[in-house]
């Protein structure tokens, strides 16, 4: 990676200590994570995670990106507290992570909702661990299903809804407990694109009202860098930080911004490589990407003609 | 339909109605046996059974699936234990029951109990198993407490395998039940077992195969409005079938 491959808009990130303005919120110190993996004479420590640092400023938006299989799920389940690092620490606003608790929220892939509840109770299911009241309850949950646009729905069962309708459920139950981090993975992945762009738009207007710390993991650099502040870009096998780079364009972003369409170019064309990785991994030995053939795509908002700030 | 095949048959093989009841006989003396009222006390007398035997069964069961999962001592100790037992007939607790207790409705609970705590361990257990990781993982970050976890969490997210036991258990412990009765039946206190064997023995075979029928119906019934309507209503709200 050559300085001249990069675009203007994104530079590496100063080293951490120059912007010492508040301690982060969020901040990783040399972590490794392995896993047993095989059984009998096969099994043998995968090293998921190696040596990544970084931290999370309060009221940033921070993305995770990278290929399948990384590692980033890994390091939000560390960040999150089900996990304890095998090397290194991870510090939440200074204190060590011992555990998973409701200032650090997490939304899953597949929404988590329960599917005995209706989507208000859903909602204030959190509310209910902190023994919130009825009245009280009801009242919050109203509060953020209303910023999601769901009160209407919010006697159905998550079996009635569509995807997008769970992933909002999710969203409002997890503002609804008020957490300081939002811990976030590939939340919209499996959604269709006219969706996930109503529902960027959605989150982006979120966090200006609220200006939570959020930590998005995708491994769509477009969706990276719609939506994200900085953007700490991993490698894999083992995950490591490749490296940090911060997107300085005022929010709420659109796919078709013609500086965000170049910065992905760029991207893409340090990232083919490491993209070659994980066929190699997930896939069988001789199959390779031809030379250039992703990043001379064009971005998916445009292919879809996505329209501007639905 | 069934009965018309029956009565030919009958017709058709040519042995004494003593031998083998005609239905237009099994009929009457189904109308006869619930018109006089025994069949329906004896009918009663084995739901009461049954009731109280499932529901110990039940009360058993759930909390020893519970120990299987959560202390890896117990599953250690008991794990196969319980599902040596289940292997066994309940029956053979039989003899057993009735040296412990004597020849009472305790030894036939007991038979009950035998013949379906078994099965509502297991589904308590595989269901409590099968709880996708998700789910325990949203309960951790909304930071819920070990009661409310199992309250809210682990005992909705097992509802549907364990009802799907519980229908189980619910045929074992009929059998059992009906196992029970025709081996000791108490005259003057029989159930749809014991009805079998007096007729039996007073060779009235069109009142056995009256309370044969009776027995099937009950069966079939209680599956189907109790256990089934159940098992349909909770898979479509979790999610697991349409509708
Ligand atoms: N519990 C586990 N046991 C064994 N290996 C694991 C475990 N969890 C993750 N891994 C391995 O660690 C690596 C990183 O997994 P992780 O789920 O963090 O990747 P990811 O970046 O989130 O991938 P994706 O984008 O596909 O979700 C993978 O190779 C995976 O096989
Ligand atoms: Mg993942």
């Amino acid at each position: 990676m050559t300085a001249e491959s990069r675009s203007t808009a994104f530079q590496a990130v100063e080293k951490h200590g120059q912007d010492a303005r508040a301690t982060p919120k969020v901040r990783l110190r040399g972590v490794s994570k392995r896993f047993d993996t095989g059984v009998g004479k096969n099994a043998r420590r995968f090293e998921a995670v190696k040596d990544v640092s970084f931290e999370v400023r309060d009221g940033e938006f921070l993305a995770l990106v990278g290929p399948s299989g990384c590692g980033k799920t890994t390091i939000l389940n560390l960040i999150a507290g089900f996990e304890r690092p095998d090397e290194g620490e991870v510090f939440f606003e200074g204190r060590p992570v011992t555990g998973a608790g409701p200032d650090r929220l997490v939304i899953f892939q597949e929404h988590g909702l329960f599917p005995w509840l209706t989507v208000q109770r859903n909602v204030e299911f959190g509310l209910r661990v902190l023994g919130l009241d009825k009245h009280e309850r009801r009242e919050r949950a109203m509060h953020y299903l209303q910023m999601v646009h769901l009160t209407k729905f919010r006697r159905s069962y998550p079996f009635q809804l569509s995807g997008g309708m769970r992933q909002r459920t999710a969203l409002a139950r997890a503002l609804a407990v008020e957490p300081q981090v939002l811990l976030m993975d590939e939340p919209f992945a499996s959604l269709d694109p006219r969706t996930r762009d109503i529902l960027h738009v959605e989150l982006q207007s979120l966090w200006l009202q609220t200006h939570k710390t959020i930590v998005f993991v995708t491994h769509s650099v477009e969706e990276a860098l719609r939506l994200s502040d900085r953007i700490v870009v991993l490698a894999s096998q083992p995950g490591r930080v490749r490296h940090t780079l911060s997107v300085s364009l005022p929010h709420p972003r659109d796919f078709l911004d013609a500086a965000l369409v170049e910065m992905r170019a760029n991207i893409l064309k340090e990232f083919e490589d490491e993209l070659n990785i994980l066929v190699k991994k997930e896939g069988d030995d001789d199959w390779r990407l031809e030379e250039g053939s992703i990043s001379a795509r064009p971005p998916r908002g445009v292919a879809l003609g996505l329209g501007d700030g639905i | 339909m069934w009965l018309l095949v029956w009565e030919t048959a009958f017709r058709l093989s040519g042995k004494e109605p003593w031998q083998f009841a005609p239905p237009s006989e099994v009929l009457s003396a189904l109308w006869a046996g619930v018109a006089d009222h025994t069949f329906l006390q004896a009918l009663g007398r084995s739901l009461g059974r049954i009731g109280c035997g499932f529901g110990l069964a039940l009360l058993l069961g759930t909390g020893m699936g519970f120990l299987l999962v959560h202390s890896r001592l117990c599953n250690w100790l008991a794990g196969p234990l319980v599902l040596g037992v289940q292997s066994l007939p309940s029956i053979c607790w039989m003899p057993v029951a009735v040296l412990w207790f004597g020849l009472n409705e305790r030894a036939i609970l007991f038979v009950v109990l035998m013949g379906s705590v078994g099965s509502i361990t297991m589904a308590t257990r595989d269901g409590l198993r099968q709880i996708p990781v998700t789910y325990q993982r949203v309960a951790s970050t909304f930071g819920a407490s070990l009661t409310q976890r199992l309250l809210w969490v682990s005992l909705p997210a097992a509802l549907p395998v364990f009802i799907s036991g519980l229908k189980q258990g619910w045929s074992f412990a009929w059998r059992s039940l009906l196992a029970g009765e025709l081996l000791y039946a108490v005259a003057g206190r029989e159930g749809m077992g014991g009805l079998l064997t007096m007729a039996r023995d007073l060779a009235d075979y069109a009142r056995m195969f009256a309370a044969m029928i009776l027995i099937v119906c009950v069966s079939v019934l209680v599956d189907r409005v109790i256990f089934s309507r159940l098992e349909q209503h909770v898979r479509v709200r979790w999610g697991l079938a349409a509708r």
